[in-house]
């Protein structure tokens, strides 16, 4: 599987996309659909912008700055939206809110929609419960302190098993995490409570790993809808 | 035309105009709106009938003055709501006007196409939203259309019926006749027009109709306590009904009597502070601090020795979360809280009580400026907290209660709750000696005569209670942060005229709060040996915070007013303000031990939505001024993080009060 990197994006929803399964959910022109992911359940797309969204140098030989998407859809209207940096997420939303609108009322609009994550309940069952997951790193504001301490970050193979980190939980409101599988060694993925999700997809079992966290959150209703 | 998140890119403002309603009956009955920009152009056409509210209307900022034609020729004027302007501008948007008021119908769509109205009512039906369409000829009145007509249930009615045919006294009679329809009036529009306010409503209604009969048959002069309490609610009643219901439909005839907004009310406002009021219920309030402390009577004594007093101030015991560990029973834990009626006041301003909570009218239009901040509620509500925890730990006011307080300086404390009393009456004597102490003259250690104990006790109850509200405050609601409580509280002072007489005791109030973090007296001897610690001298260090604060508070643009009367007082009167800061240490040590925890302040501070990063933001993504279907989950947070010096500014008031009022977030994750 051809590897493209750190990749980072946005759970998402936008209405039932149960109806429109098999099909491209973007309305921009600008967006192109290129397949599945090998013999995975991701879909491929390539987003062409008329402008350098990475800061590249480099003119582009037909004009068009090519960036590579990556989706992955879930029966229930759930989405993964990843490509190589969070700005060319950011600029295909925005391209496709804007043809959302062009259609309100008539056609309410299903503009992509931020699903947020119960990151802190998360965490805090992982500590308490651990099963499949442990933590690989957290980031939490510190609400109690002031301008005294405002955050922290963890960073280990399993953070939970400190007892720093269990003994001062109850003082943090934790935002953002690392997951990894107790059987395994390296870090699936990093989740915000924004939505923001960043990994790497170097090959099947990766991709697959990946849908498990997906799966295992939405078992424990932490998702929440904007 | 407008976007929620895009102003900087097609350049769309809020610009403030005016609506203006007529009802004019002669010679015949006509009604007219029209758009003015300033409440001057209002006032050169007022007529007997006139009403008028702000409205805000998204503009690119290349158009132009759109006062003059845009209700004129043949328009459809939408009135809908309580609705977010995120929503609204997403779903009209792009086919019509969208303007925001600060009424319950908050969401004003303007088109002149009547196909587009009659689906902007088809869509309101669908979304369970009140809406009231105006067809305008010129500005004249020539067509009403409806939507949303919610019935509530009417499992309050018998209840409420009963409660006015109760047997009272004459004096109670009376209130309880004004209650009765106050309240069926305030549940019927509820129900049609703010439905999530319901089950509070509910809950006070509950709550009076148990109380108020209750307290006669003790008889004596408790019926003035339920005279007082049925007074207040009418006052709250009667304000949030008019200011939240005004401007609903139907529309021409509901007139709100807070007169710049009289057409369309305030109820997006109401809605807010109901908001903040409702997070603190869910955060703070289920903390229930008076009942944990209740609750402490049935523990046996804590700590190393049970006079607390005679442990060292750097004693492991002061510092542990000992509230978190107070338990509660389960029928404490699970009794409902009591959701106060919450309204606008000019007259009240910041007050909270048990059954009401009132805000300034000021804060609608000035509420992002740090000297109108919604955070001063916080202290009001505080108010209510202590005087709950009061009741358990100061005696009240018998001889018998003295007596028993004289003779716990006799005895060893029998319970957790006896160690806390002896504390705070300790605590009461020593601002007694401190004021009644000749030069050279020791200070008794203890109170020993009833006398001297029911003066002591009597005397310094309110200022205890004010000292307990500031740090207790502090601790909660502003993390410690001592630059920004300053701040805070000195500026919100700066704006309630004649004050001055009352400098010295906030002076002496803020040392007591920002000396909280002084408490061990021990701090490190230099940054690169932060484990060799070194005594110092804390009602100092409180100083100099406090001069530093206050200092920058005069470089303010129109200054904060008391800043400068304070500061000469701070440095005048030091040896005196110095030793009724330390007669107060007990106080402090009370709040800060037995009624604060970093665990449960957490619960009060955080936000589980704000990311990281150390900007003044806090973390939130919310850009001013531009609508967003965004959720947040704390409004504190939310107000610190967008409050700021620059002056008053309606437009960003407008924008806060509606993120408030839809954007917060419910635990179970419904967005409002």
């Amino acid at each position: 599987m051809a590897t493209l990197g750190r990749l980072a994006g946005f759970l998402l929803t936008a209405g039932s996309l149960a109806e429109s399964a098999g099909r491209s959910p973007f309305r921009s022109s600008r967006i192109t659909s290129e397949g599945e992911l090998e013999d995975t359940k991701w879909d491929r797309f390539t987003y062409s912008s008329a402008k350098p969204l990475l800061k590249e140098e480099q003119l582009p030989i037909d004009g068009a700055y090519r960036y590579p998407l990556l989706l992955r859809r879930s029966p229930r209207g759930r989405m993964v939206l990843l490509s190589k940096s969070l700005v060319i997420v950011n600029v295909v939303l925005e391209a496709e809110r804007i043809e959302a609108r062009r259609q309100p009322l008539v056609s309410p609009p299903q503009e992509f929609r931020r699903v947020k994550v119960a990151v802190h309940d998360l965490v805090a069952d992982l500590t308490t419960h651990p099963t499949e997951y442990v933590l690989t790193r957290v980031d939490a504001n510190v609400p109690a302190f002031g301008q005294a301490l405002k955050y922290i970050s963890f960073y280990g193979d399993d953070i939970a098993e400190a007892v720093l980190f269990r003994e001062y939980l109850p003082v943090m409101r934790c935002y953002a995490c690392g997951l990894r599988s107790v059987a395994g060694t390296q870090e699936i993925l990093r989740i915000g409570s924004s939505g923001v999700l960043s990994c790497s997809i170097p090959n099947r079992a990766r991709a697959r790993a990946i849908e498990e966290v997906l799966f295992f959150l939405a078992e424990r209703n932490l998702y929440r809808h904007s | 035309m407008a976007a929620e998140s895009d102003d900087d890119d097609i350049g769309v403002s809020l610009r403030q105009a005016y609506l203006v309603f007529h009802s004019v009956t002669s010679p015949t009955w006509k009604r007219h709106l029209r758009l003015v920009e300033s409440i001057a152009d209002a006032i050169q056409i007022w007529q007997p009938s006139t009403r008028v509210s702000p409205v805000f209307l998204l503009r690119r900022k290349d158009e132009p003055s759109p006062y003059s034609v845009v209700l004129s020729g043949k328009v459809w004027v939408a009135f809908l709501g309580p609705l977010n302007p995120a929503v609204a501008l997403r779903v009209f948007g792009a086919q019509a006007d969208v303007w925001v008021t600060l009424g319950s119908y908050n969401i004003v769509v303007v088109t002149d196409k009547e196909t587009l109205i009659n689906e902007v009512v088809a869509w309101t039906i669908d979304n369970r939203i009140n809406a009231e369409a105006w067809h305008l000829d010129d500005g004249l009145l020539v067509q009403v259309k409806y939507s949303g007509d919610r019935s509530s249930d009417p499992a309050w009615r018998d209840p409420l019926a009963a409660f006015s045919r109760h047997d009272l006294s004459p004096e109670l009679r009376e209130l309880v006749s004004e209650y009765c329809p106050l309240m069926a009036s305030a549940v019927s529009r509820a129900a049609r027009v703010t439905p999530r306010v319901l089950p509070d409503l509910y809950g006070m209604d509950a709550f009076l109709r148990d109380r108020i009969p209750n307290l006669r048959a003790t008889g004596g002069g408790e019926s003035y306590e339920g005279f007082g309490i049925l007074t207040t609610v009418n006052a709250a009643l009667s304000r949030f009904s008019s200011q939240a219901y005004s401007g609903t439909t139907p529309i021409a005839e509901t007139e709100c009597h807070f007169w710049s907004h009289s057409l369309l009310g305030i109820g997006v406002a109401n809605l807010a502070l109901w908001e903040l009021s409702d997070f603190l219920e869910r955060t703070l309030g289920e903390v229930r601090i008076p009942q944990r402390i209740a609750g402490l009577a049935t523990i046996p004594v804590i700590g190393p020795r049970p006079e607390l007093e005679q442990l060292s101030k750097t004693d492991e015991f002061w510092y542990r979360d000992h509230l978190r560990h107070f338990e509660l029973n389960d029928h404490e834990q699970s009794r409902p809280l009591l959701h106060p009626i919450t309204c606008f006041s000019g007259r009240d301003g910041y007050r909270a009580t048990e059954q009401s909570l009132s805000a300034p009218l000021a804060v609608l239009a000035s509420c992002n400026s740090e000297r109108w901040s919604l955070l001063t509620l916080t202290h009001e509500l505080t108010h209510n907290v202590i005087r709950g925890v009061l009741t358990s730990i100061y005696p009240q006011a018998s001889d018998d209660a003295f007596r028993e307080a004289v003779l716990m300086f006799g005895r060893e404390p029998a319970s957790a709750l006896g160690q806390v009393k002896r504390l705070l009456i300790l605590a009461a004597y020593q601002m007694q000696a401190c004021e009644q102490q000749k030069p050279g003259e020791a200070m008794r250690p203890v109170p020993n005569s009833l006398g001297e104990m029911r003066h002591a006790m009597h005397r310094w109850k309110h200022e205890i209670e004010e000292i307990m509200v500031h740090v207790f405050d502090f601790l909660w609601f502003y993390g410690r942060d001592y630059e920004a409580y300053i701040r805070g509280i000195w500026l919100s002072w700066s704006v309630i005229p004649n004050i001055e007489s009352r400098v010295p005791s906030y002076v002496l109030r803020t040392l007591c709060a920002i000396s909280v973090n002084h408490l061990r007296g021990r701090r490190p001897v230099s940054p690169s040996h932060p484990a060799v610690e070194e005594e110092y001298d804390t009602q100092e260090a409180a100083r100099a915070q406090f001069r530093e604060v206050l200092t920058d508070l005069l470089t303010l643009p129109g200054g904060a007013h008391y800043a400068k009367q304070a500061l000469e007082y701070l440095d005048r009167q030091w040896p005196l303000i110095r030793a009724r800061l330390v007669a107060r240490r007990l106080i402090v040590r009370i709040v800060e031990t037995f009624l604060y925890s970093d665990a449960l302040a957490a619960i009060v501070r955080g936000d589980r939505s704000a990311a990281g990063g150390a900007g003044r933001r806090e973390g939130y993504t919310l850009k001013p001024e531009v609508f967003t279907e965004e959720l947040i989950d704390n409004p504190l947070r939310f107000i610190g993080a967008y409050t700021d010096r620059n002056p008053p500014r309606p437009q960003r008031s407008l924008w806060m009060i509606q993120v408030l009022a839809f954007n917060i977030e419910r635990s179970n994750g419904d967005a409002r």
